[in-house]
């Protein structure tokens, strides 16, 4: 079958998990020939990753690149002008994202005839959304935010008009369009299910509204700038879960977001991220001295400071512990890198106990270096340090954010986010506690080895491309191991929904 | 929860609560402690999902959110804060930048002048031992090849990108270009072998000095500046210390070589790896280029038309030294006029009360730069009267005219319309060329004007239409994105 695997962000530019996971997959479908769809920053970026042979085209869509500098003459503001309304008017608070839709696809065209840009950037467009922002802005209870400046709607603007640059992109012909996230790739898979009806299939890894939510953090826009800007991604999100064929999310914590968005619950089908079980042996020894091992990138949203913090409180019934730090800085990030040294140098760690020691290859080596995993994420999809750590037959210690617990499972303990004493606690009791350490660790090892196998993996990815393929073959339906977690959510789950018991609930230390 | 770094206590939320109507009683119930970022979400959030994406970032996941406050998970509680919070938008962050204009900008006019202050000394030298059209090829390539270093580094920088290697390759063809055309100079218009040496020298300093201006490092240019001004200084006055050629020449080749390696000292060992230019931006960086060329071009005729006329004991091109010298002026309107137009546009509810507003900052800044340029005018030529130096009207105002070209043309630019710079100094030189064609060529007997009274139209005419596309730009608010 061919595929078109649409990116945005990841693979092939960037390392990460999701890179990961994309490498993976082309690797193991090795009976399917791909299209790599890739949505980068700037379409320079060079690949980080060895193609597979199974990869017959890399196309690039880049959103950041020049802007065009042509200009809309009157004709072309006179065709886009009712375009526009509509698609603005969909925005509107009290319109439910009606015309939504049916306005991505009017703008379709105008972009493929390069003319998007170019309408998007007139003051035609600047008057339509300062005069429609008032009815874009309002909050339910009647509170109005302050209207769109022309400074500010020339900001959301300049901004739609990157984000819709997938739209200029001709529809993939393939038979079927994989995404690996929701967002602005999907927008090329709209296109080629509402104009070829091709299948589209949208895995999940982080929550990609989620996302967008906190990088447009009050402040960062005006109010209503903000509040457009939000409203054009909440419904774009919901558009693309409407359409997709199957929502294949890495963990069932990313359902509950994907059902308050819209999703039909039969269409989820959660399938977990898996790892290369040979990659990650079990450990036969241990470290001589009690270590705690961090595997990541240093960066807020892993909250090292909590670790830090929480690491000192563990010396103070472990004194000999050890805390060994191994991930890259990314770039930008070198001021937190900095804070969190200066933090360990307050906190009295920097003797030695607690150390910053770079990415290591294979990563197998940072886990069999310590006695337990630790991660100290405030937001996680399925984090692949989780599961390889398990592999590893170490025991976890995280916190309880995304798709962890489901991770995890009774191999580990979770304590809430940003809560040192708490995570503290869970250290020195895996620490101190031997028997428990060793229990959690061939449980670690055995849930990895049950649940969380590439092979595993793509087989299930195999069964949704043959249900989605040519032959429309027969629903799959997934192994139970799938289906083990508790569904935690007040969003109300259609009758039939998939609600079953979790079998081994993770301890949640308080 | 325990204190973390930009947490506010438990304690301080509920002594705020009160007189904080806008704190919903759902966080005031709050045992723990609340990070202010949530509570600025809550009473700004555009809807209730975007309270649900920050509570498990704050520390309240779903396990926390069931146990503490018996919503079923995030979206409940994110739900129930929405509703009883008081909405208060939060503005737009303030970058933090300081209001443009003044002294600072006036500083950074003083190190693009000093500079020029060496190209006096190179003007002087023309009569000596550099032949006449030395400067003129080190302006024109010099600029040019800033001009195609600053664009690519700026769009780098704008795209977020790391360094690139445009800054090695564009020296490397400047000094070899400079040195290959000085050397064809040599050979076919006569000269010394040192006008090679000079324009290759010449160039390289400003090619290298827009990379530093790229990185905002004009104090480095500056101390940079520092040899070379003093040896340019010693040549043009030669009084009172008489210091030998050689050591003039030494000191401005330490200012070149200084800031030739303060521009290379960013790169990595395998520099050769990094991206010279963007395919992409490659058109621009060509405009740009053109651009360099054509400022090179103008300034050079205006350096090189007159001096035989001049005593040989007066200034070279003193009409232009009220330009060089309001280049201080010059940054700090340019900078006045961008920061006044963008708070313009952000306050405006109509485009066109934004346009009005907007072609009064250009008018205001124009007009100040204007006055600003005729009192230097005055002055220089005060001084250049009580020398004995006649400076010849017209080419008097071809220095204003052709001042505020560049300044118009520096604003046109500054809003990424290059190409109506482009336009406005191909008229002028096209005005130029077709005097000198008319006159020098084809001799049709017509009384044509002099040459300065030929250059000040041609600097007019660029002028002008510098200034309608400087005012068509500033009102397009696309330009201040």
């Amino acid at each position: 079958m061919d595929i078109t695997l649409i990116t945005e962000g990841t693979y092939p530019h960037n390392m990460g998990g999701v890179s990961v996971w994309c490498d993976q997959l082309l690797r193991e479908m090795s009976e399917h020939t791909f299209e790599l769809l890739s949505i980068s920053a700037t379409g320079t970026e060079n690949s980080t990753w060895e193609l597979p042979s199974n990869v017959a085209r890399v196309g690039t869509i880049p959103l950041w690149g020049p802007t065009s500098r042509r200009r809309a003459g009157p004709e072309l503001r006179k065709r886009f002008a009712p375009v526009l309304e509509l698609f603005l008017s969909s925005l509107a608070i009290d319109n439910h994202g009606r015309g939504f839709a049916h306005s991505l696809r009017q703008l379709t065209e105008f972009a493929r005839a390069g003319e998007l840009g170019a309408a998007l950037s007139s003051k035609d467009a600047v008057e339509l959304l300062v005069g429609m922002s008032p009815a874009c802005n309002e909050r339910a209870d009647g509170e109005g935010v302050r209207q769109l400046s022309v400074g500010d709607a020339v900001e959301v603007l300049v901004q739609l008009e990157h984000f819709l640059r997938p739209l200029a992109s001709p529809p993939p012909r393939t038979e079927l369009c994989h995404t690996t996230a929701n967002g602005l790739g999907t927008l090329p898979a709209l296109s080629a299910k509402w104009e070829l009806g091709t299948p589209f299939l949208m895995t999940e890894h982080g929550v990609y509204l989620r996302e967008r939510y906190l990088s447009y953090l009050p402040g960062t826009l005006s109010q209503a700038a903000r509040t457009m800007v939000l409203r054009f991604f909440k419904l774009l999100v919901e558009t693309a879960y409407e359409n997709a064929d199957i929502v294949a999310p890495v963990c069932r914590y990313n359902r509950l977001w994907e059902m308050a968005n819209g999703t039909s619950p039969e269409k989820i089908r959660p399938v977990h991220n898996g790892i290369y079980l040979n990659s990650f042996p079990a450990a036969v020894t241990d470290p001589a001295v009690p270590t705690l091992v961090f595997v990541g990138r240093i960066d807020p949203l892993k909250d090292i400071e909590t670790l830090l913090r929480a690491f000192a409180e563990v010396r103070l019934k472990v004194p000999e512990c050890r805390l060994r730090i191994f991930g890259p800085t990314p770039e930008g990030g070198e001021d937190y890198y900095k804070k969190c040294r200066e933090l360990a140098t307050e906190l009295g760690l920097d003797d030695g106990s607690a150390t910053f020691e770079g990415p290591i290859r294979p990563t197998v080596k940072a886990y069999h270096a310590g006695h337990v995993l630790v991660l100290t994420s405030i937001s996680e999809g399925l984090p692949y340090v989780v599961l390889e750590a398990m592999a590893s037959g170490r025991p976890i210690v995280a916190t309880d954010v995304g798709g962890v617990a489901e991770g995890v499972g009774s191999a580990g303990l979770l304590t809430p986010p940003r809560d040192p004493s708490a995570f503290a606690a869970a250290c020195a009791r895996l620490l101190t506690d031997e028997k428990l350490r060793k229990s959690l660790a061939r449980k670690a090892r055995d849930r990895a080895v049950q649940l969380f196998s590439a092979e595993r993996c793509f087989a299930l990815y195999r069964g949704l491309y043959d249900e989605l393929g040519p032959r429309q073959g027969e629903v799959i339906s997934l192994p139970e191991e799938q289906e083990v977690f508790r569904l935690r959510s007040s969003v109300p789950v259609r009758e039939g929904g998939t609600e079953q018991v979790l079998a081994e609930e993770p301890e949640v230390l308080a | 929860m325990s204190t973390a770094a930009g947490v506010v206590p438990a304690t301080a939320l509920s002594e705020m609560a009160p007189v904080s109507p806008e704190v919903p009683p759902s966080l005031a119930a709050f045992t723990g402690e609340v990070p202010p970022l949530l509570l600025k979400v809550v009473t700004a959030a555009v809807d209730p999902l975007e309270i649900a994406a920050s509570l498990e970032t704050c520390g309240l996941s779903n396990a926390v959110v069931k146990d503490r406050f018996g919503h079923q998970d995030v979206f409940g509680l994110a739900q129930e804060l929405y509703g009883s919070a008081r909405f208060r938008g939060a503005p737009a962050k303030d970058p933090g930048t300081k209001r443009p204009g003044g002294i600072a900008d006036l500083g950074r006019g003083v190190v693009f002048a000093t500079p020029t202050l060496m190209f006096a000394g190179g003007a002087i030298a023309l009569r000596s031992w550099l032949s006449w059209w030395t400067v003129p090829l080190a302006l024109i390539c010099g600029w040019a090849f800033g001009q195609f270093v600053s664009y690519s580094g700026f769009s780098r920088q704008a795209s977020g990108e790391g360094s690139g290697a445009t800054v090695v390759w564009a020296l490397l063809v400047a000094l070899v270009s400079c040195t290959c055309l000085g050397l064809a100079g040599d050979v076919i218009m006569g000269g010394r072998y040192s006008g090679a040496l000079f324009a290759a020298a010449a160039c390289a300093f400003m090619t290298a000095a827009a990379e530093l201006v790229v990185h905002s490092e004009e104090r480095l240019i500056g101390v940079m500046l520092v040899p070379g001004a003093i040896g340019s200084l010693i040549f043009i006055t030669h009084e009172p210390f008489r210091m030998p050629t050689i050591v003039a020449v030494a000191l401005a080749g330490i200012s070149v070589g200084g800031t030739v390696v303060a521009a290379l000292r960013r790169l990595p060992r395998r520099w050769w790896r990094l991206p010279v230019v963007k395919r992409a931006d490659l058109p621009t960086a060509l405009r740009y280029f053109a651009h360099g060329v054509c400022c090179g071009l103008f300034v050079a005729l205006f350096m090189v038309l007159e001096p035989a006329k001049v005593r040989p004991d007066s200034w070279p091109a003193a009409a232009a030294y009220p330009m060089i010298l309001s280049l201080g002026v010059m940054e700090w309107q340019l900078r006045s006029l961008r920061a006044g137009a963008r708070a313009v546009l952000l306050g405006s509810y109509t485009v066109s009360d934004f346009a009005v507003a907007a072609r009064r900052k250009l008018a205001r800044a124009a007009l100040c730069y204007l006055v600003a340029l005729v009192v230097l005018t005055s002055v220089v030529q005060a001084l250049a009267y009580a020398r004995g130096v006649a400076v010849p009207v017209p080419l008097l105002l071809a220095g204003i005219c052709l001042a505020i070209a560049f300044f118009l043309a520096l604003v046109v630019s500054s809003f990424g319309r290059v190409e109506l710079v482009l336009l406005g100094w191909t008229a002028g030189l096209a005005a130029f060329g077709t005097w000198a064609l008319l006159t020098k060529v084809v001799h049709t007997g017509w009384v044509f004007p002099s040459t300065n009274t030929a250059f000040c139209i041609a600097a007019l005419i660029s002028a002008v239409i510098l200034a309608l596309s400087a005012r068509r730009t500033v009102v397009n608010p696309f330009c201040h994105a």
